[in-house]
């Protein structure tokens, strides 16, 4: 289904790992000036999130977490260090080849949802498959089956504005999954949401990522999420402080 | 207080700077509607006060004129007028109206009065007679011989000329002449050389350059233009203590009744209204870009609110009151309104120096001789120029503020769509652009009844107004549309373009409206252009039916203005090339304070070669047999409508053998004046009038006598010595074309500025949503839009925008074309149009804009794919 | 004719001013020969015959009308008046021409002496002989120049009004006797030694004045007083080598009237000087040069002319068979110049004078008017081309 944006990318084995890891962050760092003066967001770090685990992002504001969100999901490039994901090491891609590449393997979760409030639940949900430049019943087939399994079939024809958040947010996460992605990054995906909401948008995207075997990293300050995780990552001042 | 106001600077002027792309747009939009309407104003103003001038400068600010209009004054009359002597000054006028000689030379009146004794030209030629010279006051100035300077006045060879008339005089001539001091000027049809004798402008004419004026004595006057015992008019200035109005009526009782005598501004007034009317309906139109720079102004503003939702809202969780909101958004807006005030009036400025060329053009061309006088920026200009900025901004503001202040406090919390609108108030909305619509068809249709005068303006805002209504359920029912063609044909793009549009349709519309209007007004001037030509050129076609026009080459503008012989008609019907003459005399008359022409010519050469359209359709030629010799008239529509004259009536003119009436036979068609026309048969007129000059010479030539024969024939029989120009009728019909053009140049210039500030509104509208979209354009990077994808988006959504802004104004541009065709032009000038529309002129037009409004869009677009995708993530 | 010199009064500077301007135009003007012309406008027919020889003698080239006089109102406030009508031909009227085309040009000066207030005003007048704008009848005296006037009326008083910045007057001035004084016979006055040319001049030396005045602003009050009234007309010509003249026209208490006036030539020398006594019943006693002396006693500069017009004198009056006369006369006020730059284009003084006259050691008031003119530029006026200073 996906294709390779290049037909040889540089593939980096992981010789320790049984799998490869679907994202590897190696000594990692990223600073940016700010009022006159250096930023170091992230210093040195080195992170591994292997297929179809779950791993949550903890820490303060500014401790980097969105930072290493931004990386991970090949939006900023590292200042020092090496990003792969998929085994694609991503900084030597082109703009072109790193939207395409992140359209098919990278899906979003953002804390304020990002749908369009005048297309209707389906479309949103189908949406990247369209930019893909796929189109016909096969897209509207596929992103009726994610708003079923995010439990919104009945609602796939509204528009997506009369929705509440909690139903925003799971159409969100459809729309994540449109392109079956290996990896889905999600911004505080709850932040946004009261709790009753909150739970069902957080068992829609763990049990569906579990179930289609996809890596799922979950930016949040929330203790809940992050006991639902296999693993933590907390974060202090730029610097992973604890994985366990 | 203080710290409020530091508080308003920080928080109010501040983003300002943030946004100073924004804020120099609005401040534009504001800046360009103040600038066209004081542009326009200051011209209209500039040229007209020119016009009234040169009329009123030749009153010399007597306060009373004893005239005989159409005719000559017996210079005997002043007999009749010597027991006023000792209460006023009596001072005997003769008038010529005269041009250079050069090519379109400049047109100028000469003016016979007494040189040595007539106070106004005291001051401007040494021997006139002056004031008081108390003792101890004049210098010694006496001394020359008396005699020698007397005589050089009365010398019928030398014109006093003011300095400034000199200069536009001698700037005229063909730079090979080598006399500079001398002038060849043609009055009627006859060169007469004059000596330029340069004198100081006569006092309180400090404006001479556009009273082109000047002087000779009345015995070289009445010598040299064969007016001897003639006067034309004796202006009147009581002493000092001598009430004006009882002499008026002295003088009147011991005047023949039909010896007029009123304030000599009186023919100026009644100009001055006709151009008043000229002058509010382009103050109506100037209107048209303030309102479209104040939609800009609001888009702004409401942009602002906006992006600054979460901040606003913050704010008054902080416990800011609603003043304190009110004055955030408002301060931007009265900056902007006074900033915006103050450089449209100086851009205006600027505009009107360029739009006076056309405005006096039109003046000249339409009213009375002018030439342009630079415009007067006064300090009422400024007020009325910086409180039109602040107004326009402060109803622009008010939108804005009120949503300002429906922002809640703490909703940062809660970050909604931020363009969703409360509600679309869609039905209430198009009730009353329909209620609108419906009263400006109303009036197409009952184009007369009360409220008569202004019926036209309140048409013309009721489907302008219909348009502005509907522009938002309009474009959100265009973009719902578009929909499903947009998904088909561009799929994500397309798709998301009418997404994003429905959504931000509140801020697009008001960029749709601001389209609309610009186009409806383009749209409904030209119907009315177009209207004008089809009509005037089927009238042209099917009237003008002489192969060739004589008239005299002094004439400049009014067809009253210069005179023939009555002789040539006979020499010029015995040439073998012409059929037929018709002379035709052409004089001004005031009828009841309105000014129009008296026409007379030979009914019986019309009824056999002419055409006559009557506004009831009836054949005409056996009501022209029925005019000579007898005291019957035709009057022209315009006249007719104005005076409210129909068929079977009596109208009443003072005539030099008394006053007489003439039963109306039946109305005509005319385009060619708007003051409207009285036409009399010949043998009536020349016997109720005694005058048997001739205006205007229409010849008929044998058939298959080609135009050029006949008018170098006609020119041998009228002799070398007669300065005349022979016009065939496609020139004739040229003209009156040209006139048209002429006419509504302004207006072109007038419907440019309305759209370049409508575009500007789109470029501004589709900016400040970039903005506030960023989040939401950064999602859709992070989720795989490319970004030709993106910008493919945005022009489309602009596509849209400017699609429904066209389609609206193209259906309010026929309602108003309408409304401008049916009533408002009837009204002001009385002409019965057909109505035409402009098909190819707004088409052009249309693809023009819709162009240009998706080149606004590009450098937003372009802005809008620059967004990085992070924007998506939250900062925390 | 028992008067051995005839000169002309000269009164008014413009006759000379007019005379040699029409001299200077005879070349161009079409009547620049008027010994060809069949009628002789200086005939005495019309001269001596009443009330044709009051009207104006068209042909002839110069002519005015002069009224001075001194008069008070209630209030006791006293002031002197001129008004001057000059009448000059410009050309001849000519077939078919215009109307306006003048004949004859008027020009009319109109001072104002306030002796209480202490002031001096005047004003100008030019119009041209037209169909209403000025002109003078000629078979009785009414000449004017749009609202001025001076018209005689059917019982022989004079009608005068004049309207300006002095203010507006109107007077009723009533002769003692209906004929005027001849100064001549025949009212003949010669110009020159020869006698090749002359003028006709006659006077009303003492006129009853009524009427009322209002100054400006102010609303007209009545006027009593006593005037003078000459009337003179010439055909051109003047010595080249005169200057300017001195003319006295003076009245005694006692009901006697004075007539002096000498020219002058560049060296202020007296060329001429002629003069004569009106007696209480109305004879004229000539008074021949040596029987005139004239005395100055006092000069005034004008600041603005830079003129020394002496305004103060002594004359001495020595008539072979009566006594001695001796007058002292001094200017009622100092600056009584007119600079007529709007009509004559002349600089001249004009005004009232007072003093007293002895006789055989009786005392009797004298008032009058004072002309000097000449004085100011040192040319004269119409003597060829000359700078307007």
């Amino acid at each position: 289904m996906p294709r390779r944006a290049d037909a040889s990318p540089p593939r980096a084995e992981d010789a320790g790992a049984r799998r490869p890891a679907i994202a590897l962050l190696d000594r990692v760092s990223k600073s940016y000036p700010a009022g006159g003066e250096t930023v170091h967001a992230l210093t040195d770090v080195s992170l591994s999130i292997a297929p179809g685990e779950i791993v949550a992002l903890v820490g303060r504001s500014g401790s980097g977490k969105t930072t290493l969100l931004n990386l991970l999901g090949t939006l900023d490039r590292p200042t020092s260090g090496r990003v792969l994901i998929d085994g694609v090491e991503v900084q030597g891609l082109t703009e072109e080849a790193l939207l395409a590449f992140r359209r098919d393997t990278i899906g979003f979760v953002f804390q304020f949802f990002h749908l369009f409030p005048y297309l209707t639940a389906l479309e949103n949900a189908a949406l990247p498959l369209w930019l893909g430049g796929q189109g016909g019943p096969d897209v509207t087939v596929r992103a009726r089956e994610l708003l079923a399994a995010v439990g919104l079939a009945e609602k796939a024809d509204r528009l997506a504005g009369r929705l509440s958040g909690g139903e925003m947010q799971r159409v969100a996460v459809a729309r994540a999954l449109a392109a079956s992605p290996a990896l889905i990054l999600a911004d505080e995906p709850t932040g946004n949401l009261d709790q009753a909401n909150a739970g069902s948008v957080l068992e829609a995207l763990t049990q569906l990522t579990r179930e289609r075997g996809t890596a799922l990293v979950i930016a949040t300050h929330s203790e809940a999420i992050a006991q639902v995780a296999d693993r933590r990552v907390a974060m202090v001042d730029g610097r992973v402080a604890s994985a366990s | 207080m203080g710290r409020r106001f530091a508080l308003l600077r920080a928080l109010g002027l501040r983003p300002l700077r943030r946004h100073a792309g924004r804020t120099l747009l609005t401040l534009l939009g504001v800046a360009a509607g103040v600038a066209v309407y004081v542009g326009i104003d200051l011209a209209a103003e500039s040229s007209i006060r020119s016009f009234s001038t040169a009329a009123r400068a030749v009153a010399g600010g007597a306060s009373l004129r004893i005239h005989h209009r159409p005719l000559a004054l017996p210079e005997s009359l002043l007999l009749r007028l010597r027991p006023f002597e000792g209460k006023a000054d009596l001072m005997p006028t003769l008038e010529a109206l005269a041009r250079a000689h050069e090519a379109d030379g400049p047109a100028f009146t000469i003016l016979g009065v007494d040189l040595i004794g007539d106070p106004r030209v005291r001051g401007a030629i040494p021997w006139a007679v002056g004031a008081a010279t108390p003792a101890g006051g004049a210098g010694p100035t006496a001394g020359g011989d008396p005699l020698v300077a007397v005589r050089a006045l009365f010398d019928p060879g030398t014109l006093y000329v003011p300095a400034p008339l000199a200069d536009q005089l001698e700037a005229g001539r063909p730079s090979g002449a080598t006399r500079s001091d001398s002038i060849t000027a043609v009055v009627g049809t006859r060169p007469y050389r004059f000596r330029i004798a340069r004198i100081a402008p006569p006092p309180g004419s400090e404006t001479s350059v556009a009273a082109p004026v000047a002087f000779l004595d009345l015995a070289p006057f009445q010598e040299r233009f064969g007016r001897i015992g003639e006067l034309d008019w004796i202006d009147v200035e009581p002493r000092s203590g001598v009430d004006p109005d009882s002499l008026r009526r002295e003088i009147a009782a011991r005047l023949a009744n039909d010896v007029r005598i009123e304030p000599p501004e009186e023919r100026a007034r009644m100009l001055e209204r006709m151009l008043g009317s000229y002058r509010r309906n382009l103050r109506a139109l100037s209107l048209i870009s303030l309102v479209v720079g104040m939609l800009l102004a609001y888009n702004a503003l409401l942009s602002t609110v906006l992006q600054r939702r979460s901040e606003i809202s913050l704010l008054r969780a902080l416990g800011a009151g609603r003043a304190l909101v009110a004055a955030l958004i408002g301060v931007e807006g009265w900056i902007v309104g006074l900033l915006g005030g103050v450089l449209g009036v100086l851009l205006g400025r600027g505009l009107a120096e360029g739009a006076l060329a056309l405005v006096s053009r039109t003046v000249s061309d339409l009213y009375a001789r002018s030439s342009p006088m630079a415009p007067r920026l006064t300090a009422g200009e400024w007020a009325l120029g910086v409180s039109l900025g602040v107004a326009s901004a402060a109803v622009a503001a008010y939108g804005p503020v009120r949503e300002a202040l429906r922002v809640r406090p703490l909703e940062f919390a809660r970050e909604e769509h931020p363009d969703a609108p409360e509600s679309d108030a869609a039905p209430r909305r198009l009730l009353v652009a329909a209620a609108a619509a419906t009263l400006a068809l109303w009036l197409i249709a009952h184009p007369r009844g009360i409220g008569e005068g202004v019926r036209g303006y309140v048409g013309a805002a009721a489907a302008l107004l219909a348009g502005t209504l509907a522009a938002r359920p309009f474009f959100t029912a265009v973009a719902r549309l578009a929909r499903a063609p947009l998904r088909r044909l561009w799929s994500p793009a397309g798709r998301l373009a009418a997404a994003t549009a429905i959504a931000a349709r509140r801020r697009l519309s008001v960029s749709v409206a601001a389209l609309l209007l610009s186009y409806a007004i383009v749209w409904g001037m030209a119907s009315l252009v177009e209207s004008f030509r089809v009509t005037v050129d089927a009238w042209a076609g099917s009237t003008l039916r002489a192969d060739l026009w004589i008239t005299p080459q002094s004439r400049a503008g009014s067809p009253a203005e210069g005179t023939m012989p009555a002789s040539w008609s006979a020499r010029l019907a015995a040439l073998p090339e012409v059929a037929d003459v018709d002379a035709f005399r052409v004089r001004e008359i005031a009828i009841g304070g309105d000014l129009c022409f008296l026409g007379a010519g030979r009914s019986d050469v019309l009824a056999r070669h002419g055409f006559l359209p009557l506004v009831d359709r009836r054949d005409a030629a056996p009501l022209l047999r029925r005019l000579p010799n007898a005291r019957l008239a035709l009057v022209s529509e315009p006249l007719a409508r104005r005076r409210r004259l129909a068929p079977g009536m009596r109208l009443s003119l003072d005539t030099p053998t008394g006053r007489h009436d003439y039963g109306i036979l039946a109305v005509y068609r005319d385009y060619s004046s708007d003051r409207g026309y009285v036409i009399l048969d010949r043998t009536t007129y020349r016997a109720d009038f005694g005058d048997s000059l001739v205006s205007t010479y229409a010849l008929y030539l044998k058939p298959g006598i080609p135009r050029s024969a006949g008018a170098a024939a006609a020119a041998r029989a009228v002799g070398p010595g007669e300065l005349i120009r022979v016009t065939d009728t496609r020139t004739i019909r040229e003209e009156v074309r040209r006139v048209m053009r002429r006419t509504f140049a302004v207006t072109d210039a007038l419907e440019i500025v309305a759209a370049a500030v409508a575009l500007l509104s789109v470029l501004g509208t589709l900016a400040a949503l970039v903005l506030t979209r960023r989040r939401e354009i950064g999602a859709l990077r992070a989720i795989g839009a490319s970004r030709l994808q993106v910008v493919r988006a945005l022009l489309l959504e602009a596509a849209l925008l400017a699609l429904s802004g066209l389609l609206l104004g193209a259906l309010t541009g026929c309602l108003l074309g309408g409304v401008l065709v049916h009533v408002l032009n009837r009204e002001s000038f009385g002409w019965t149009l057909a109505l035409a529309m402009p098909w190819r002129r707004t088409a052009i037009l249309a693809a023009a804009l819709f162009v240009a409004a998706l080149l606004a869009a590009l450098p937003p677009a372009r802005r809008a794919a620059a967004v990085p995708p992070r924007e998506a993530m939250s900062r925390a | 004719m028992r008067e051995p010199r005839r000169r002309p009064r000269a009164a008014a500077p413009l006759a000379a001013a007019l005379v040699v301007a029409l001299a200077a135009l005879a070349s161009t003007a079409p009547n620049g020969a008027p010994a060809a012309a069949p009628f002789d406008p200086m005939n005495a027919r019309d001269a001596t015959r009443f009330p044709r020889a009051h009207g104006a003698h068209p042909g002839a080239a110069l002519e005015w009308w002069y009224v001075t006089g001194i008069a008070s109102d209630p209030d006791g406030r006293r002031m002197g008046f001129e008004v001057t009508f000059f009448r000059a031909a410009v050309a001849p009227r000519v077939k078919g021409a215009s109307a306006w085309r003048p004949g004859d040009l008027y020009f009319a000066h109109f001072a104002l002496t306030d002796l209480t207030a202490r002031y001096f005003r005047y004003d100008e007048r030019i119009g041209r002989e037209s169909v209403a704008l000025a002109g003078a009848d000629s078979t009785d005296l009414d000449v004017r120049i749009r609202d001025w006037s001076l018209r005689r009326e059917s019982d022989g008083s004079l009608e005068l009004r004049a309207a300006g910045s002095p203010g507006t007057l109107s007077l009723r001035l009533e002769p003692a006797r209906p004929i005027p004084v001849a100064w001549g016979p025949e009212y003949r006055s010669d110009k020159s030694a020869d006698g090749r040319t002359f003028s006709r001049y006659q006077s009303y030396p003492r006129l009853r004045a009524s009427g009322t005045f209002a100054a400006p602003g102010d609303s007209a009050r009545p006027l009593v007083g006593s005037a003078w009234f000459d009337h003179e007309w010439s055909d051109g010509g003047a010595d080249p080598a005169m200057a300017g003249w001195d003319w006295f026209g003076l009245r005694l208490a006692g009901g006697r009237s004075v007539m002096i006036y000498r020219l002058r030539d560049r060296s202020g020398e007296t060329t001429h000087l002629f003069g004569g006594i009106v007696e209480r019943d109305g004879r004229v006693r000539r008074l021949l040069p040596e029987q005139v002396t004239l005395t100055p006693l006092r000069r005034w500069s004008s600041p603005r002319s830079g003129a020394r017009y002496p305004i103060g004198w002594r004359v001495t009056l020595s008539p072979p068979d009566a006594p001695e006369i001796r007058l002292t006369l001094e200017a009622a006020l100092e600056d009584q110049e007119l600079v007529t730059a709007r009509s004559t284009r002349v600089t001249y003084w004009e005004g009232v004078v007072e003093g007293e006259a002895i006789e055989a050691g009786a005392v009797e008031g004298v008032e009058g008017y004072l002309e000097l003119t000449g004085y100011a530029g040192g040319g004269w006026p119409g003597a060829g081309a000359r700078p307007a200073r």
